[in-house]
Formats: C-alpha cells, structure tokens, sequence
C-alpha cells in the first residue's frame, strides 16, 4: 500500500514537473504538434475522430484552422514566458560594487558581509589578471597585463571606495580591538589610490592589511550561520543528498558566508563507492533541477567520483569555510 | 556544467586568444550551458573551445561535454583556482586543460596532443 501511495506521489511530481522551467520546450511541443496537426488536417485526426464519434465529441470541424492557430499561438507564449523566467533567474557576475545595498546593518557581522564580496572581487581579479600570480602553478608567467591595468582602475577602485564608504559610515558597529585594522585598511586604499593616479608614489608602507580579510571572512561566517534562508536550503540539500548515490558533502563558497548575496550554492560531492558515474550525475542532475525550481538558485557541484577522495579531501580542506555533511 | 565564472575570466581568456600568434580571429558560440569559441587559425584549420566552469575537473566533468565537443576541441578548464586532470584523449581528438595549455596546443594541428613542458624543479 505504501508503494502504491510513493508511486503516485511521485507521478504527481512528475507531471508538475512538466509545468515547470527546462521543461517547458516538452510542454511547446506537445502544444504545437496538434497545433500544426490541426492547421494542416492530417489523416490521422480524421482516423481520431471516428474514434471520438462514439462519444458524439469530434475535434474535426469548420473552425479547426482556428483551434490549431490558437493552440500554437498559446505554446508560443507560454515557452516566452517560461524562456524570461530562466532568465530572470539566471543571473551573470558583474563588479561587486554594483552590487552594494545602501541599507543601515544591525550588526557587525552584516556589515562585514556587505564588505566581503567587494574584497573576493578585487582578490579574485588579482589572482587571475594580476603580475605575479599563479606562480605556484604550471601556468606560464603573465606577461601581458591589458586585462589587471583595466580592470584596477574599472572595478578594483570602486570596489575600494565601497569598502571605504561602508566603513566610514558605520564605524558605530566596529568593534573597539578591530578599528585599527578597519583604519589600516582605509589607508591602505588611499594610498592604492594615489598609487594609480601617480604611480611614483610608494605604497609600500601601507600594504594590504591581511589580518582584515580574515576579520571579515570569519564575522561574515559566524553571521550566515544564523540566516534562516541557508538553513532551509541546507535542510533540503541534506534530505536530497542524504542517499546511497553519495558518501559525502561539503557546501562552501559565497553561500556560506554571504547567503543572502550569493549568486548559487557550491557544493563538492563525493559519491558512493557502489554508484556508477552515469547513475550518479543523471540523480545529481535531478536535484539541481528541483532546487532550482524551489530556490530559483543554481546548484553548482564538483563531483568526485569515490576513487578521487584523496582529491575530495584535499578539496575540503582548502576551503575552510563550509558546513559538512555531519553538520548539516 | 554551467556558465558560472566571474565576470574577468572570458575578457581575459578572449584577450589571449586574440593575441596569440596563430590565431586568425575567434567566433563566439551560443550554448546553453557552456560559453564556447570557435578559434580560426593561421594555415591550420579551426577548433573549438569550451568553457568549464568546474571548480574541480573530474570524470563526471568529461561525461558532461556538450555535443559540440563530439568531433573534437578543447575543454578549456576556465577557472584559475581549478583543480583535476588535465590530459588528452586522442581518439576523440579532444583536450582538455588550462588556458596555458591551450595556448600551446594552439600552435600545433593536432593540439590534441599537446603536453606542456614539464615546470623545472627550483
């Protein structure tokens, strides 16, 4: 009785999901087809019809051409409509600053949220553009620097003067033992600032200072720990991922720090030792799909496949900021 | 499997290609889930290159390839903090690595198999 009950639940859910996004290219075709069918009278609606006529019902009659026209008329707004909610929702990286809300923080820990993205933003741009990066790797050293000297005056800068701006603004939630840092920090950008306009200018004794992205990144921590919305999205994540196809999880990335901001939900996945790869990524598919259906967020995973968990681990471990499968 | 990378990675990945020596021009592809190019080259025919946004390239990531990839081209492992495999698979003439091994690749007709020199030990 229990299957029984299980199966139609989860037929039920599988024709919702036919009304739902990704879907919606299924749904325009099974509209257009009878639609062109009608327009066209084909045979086989008339070989339909002497079916019907046992029910006195008949989809064959003067007015077909009509029905046809407003069936494929209907499909064609319905796959617009479900095309500009995907894209709604599917949102693309821009510069942190164009992202700054000018809202008054309650806390300390929302403040540093708001800061973070802007400090991820000019790391990441460093990291990927800048002189000198990437030298622990293979890569080969970066000798054109079109991409770090545009992007230092087009994002970096704006992005240090939101930071600047939020600080100043709210220094009345800055802790007493962290002002000197969040002060260091506003010289720092100062003097970077000096550096681009006049690039004599010696930044060297105001250096990034190191100590504030750890500040921000573990206030900013502790503060999404408390955000109902992660809660709600790490509950149903656990209940999905919580199966035989997966050993293990970790969540990481923007999410974990500032949920509110972030863009997806990163999640490493380890799978079982007994699943195969295409099982796997065919049910890992599945889940993205539903949470993107009830989030409106995507899902992005790095799957591990069971013989890579030395790589799961080393993975795990180089993002600290994470809840676990046995936390979550 | 997506287009999630940050706003600075395909300029600079874009800028690369224009810049490099046997590239004639590059050609943006539409995709669904994948940003992709198609790179024209000087006296050697083109190929193609797709995005990853992994932040970790594994073998669920090559079983996730697009169809475009099925007559070869290169999977371009496009974050720089990414980790996982890097290696050719010559009977599907595919590639598969970071920008610096695409760049390689570039100048050879069967860039699918190109390794980039081993990085000297200090």
């Amino acid at each position: 009785m229990k299957e029984i009950i299980i199966n139609i639940l989860d037929k039920i859910v599988e024709i919702i999901k036919l009304f739902s996004p990704k879907y919606y290219d299924r749904i325009t075709k099974y509209l257009l087809i009878p639609g062109v069918g009608l327009l066209a009278k084909p045979i086989w609606l008339e070989i339909v019809n002497i079916f019907l006529k046992e029910f006195n019902f008949s989809i064959i009659g003067e007015k077909d051409w009509i029905i046809g026209l407003i069936i494929i008329v209907l499909a064609l707004i319905y796959n617009t409509i479900q095309s500009y909610l995907h894209l709604k929702y599917s949102s693309e990286s821009k510069p942190a600053f164009q992202n700054i809300s000018n809202k008054t923080f309650s806390s300390f820990g929302n403040l540093c949220q708001e800061i973070l993205p802007l400090l991820k933003d000019n790391e990441y741009i460093f990291k990927s553009t800048g002189p000198n990066s990437n030298s622990e790797t293979a890569e080969p050293l970066r000798t054109d620097l079109t991409m770090w000297n545009k992007l230092k005056v087009e994002v970096i800068i704006p992005n240090n003067e939101a930071i600047k701006k939020l600080i100043e603004e709210n220094r009345s939630l800055i802790p007493a033992k962290q002002t000197d840092l969040f002060d260091k920090m506003i010289l720092h950008i100062r003097a970077f600032n000096e550096h681009i306009v006049n690039p004599n200018f010696d930044y060297k004794p105001y250096q990034f200072p190191n100590k504030f992205p750890e500040i921000v990144i573990k206030n900013s921590f502790n503060t999404a720990k408390e955000n109902k919305d992660l809660k709600r999205k790490v509950k149903w994540i656990s209940k999905k991922l919580n199966t035989k196809y997966v050993s293990d999880w970790i969540i990481f990335g923007s999410i974990v720090v500032t949920p509110e901001k972030a863009n997806d939900v990163d999640i490493a996945i380890l799978l079982s030792n007994s699943v195969e790869l295409k099982t796997g990524n065919e049910r890992l598919s599945q889940i993205k799909f539903d949470f993107k259906v009830k989030f409106k967020r995507d899902l992005h995973l790095s799957v591990f496949e069971y013989n890579k968990l030395s790589d799961f681990k080393k993975f795990s471990k180089n993002n600290p900021q994470k809840i676990e499968k046995k936390n979550g | 499997m997506g287009k999630n990378l940050h706003y600075s990675i395909r300029p600079f990945i874009e800028e690369a290609l224009n810049s490099h020596i046997a590239v004639k021009s590059i050609e943006s592809i539409e995709l669904e889930d994948f940003y992709a190019y198609k790179v024209n080259r000087i006296g050697m025919s083109s190929l193609i290159v797709v995005l990853s946004d992994d932040y970790y390239f594994g073998t669920s990531s090559l079983y996730c390839k697009p169809q475009i990839l099925s007559d070869g081209g290169f999977f371009l492992i496009a974050r720089p903090e990414a980790s996982g495999i890097e290696r050719n698979l010559p009977q599907e003439r595919l590639g598969i690595g970071k920008l610096g091994k695409l760049l390689g690749s570039l100048n050879r007709e069967d860039f699918w198999n190109y390794s980039p020199p081993l990085k000297k030990k200090k």
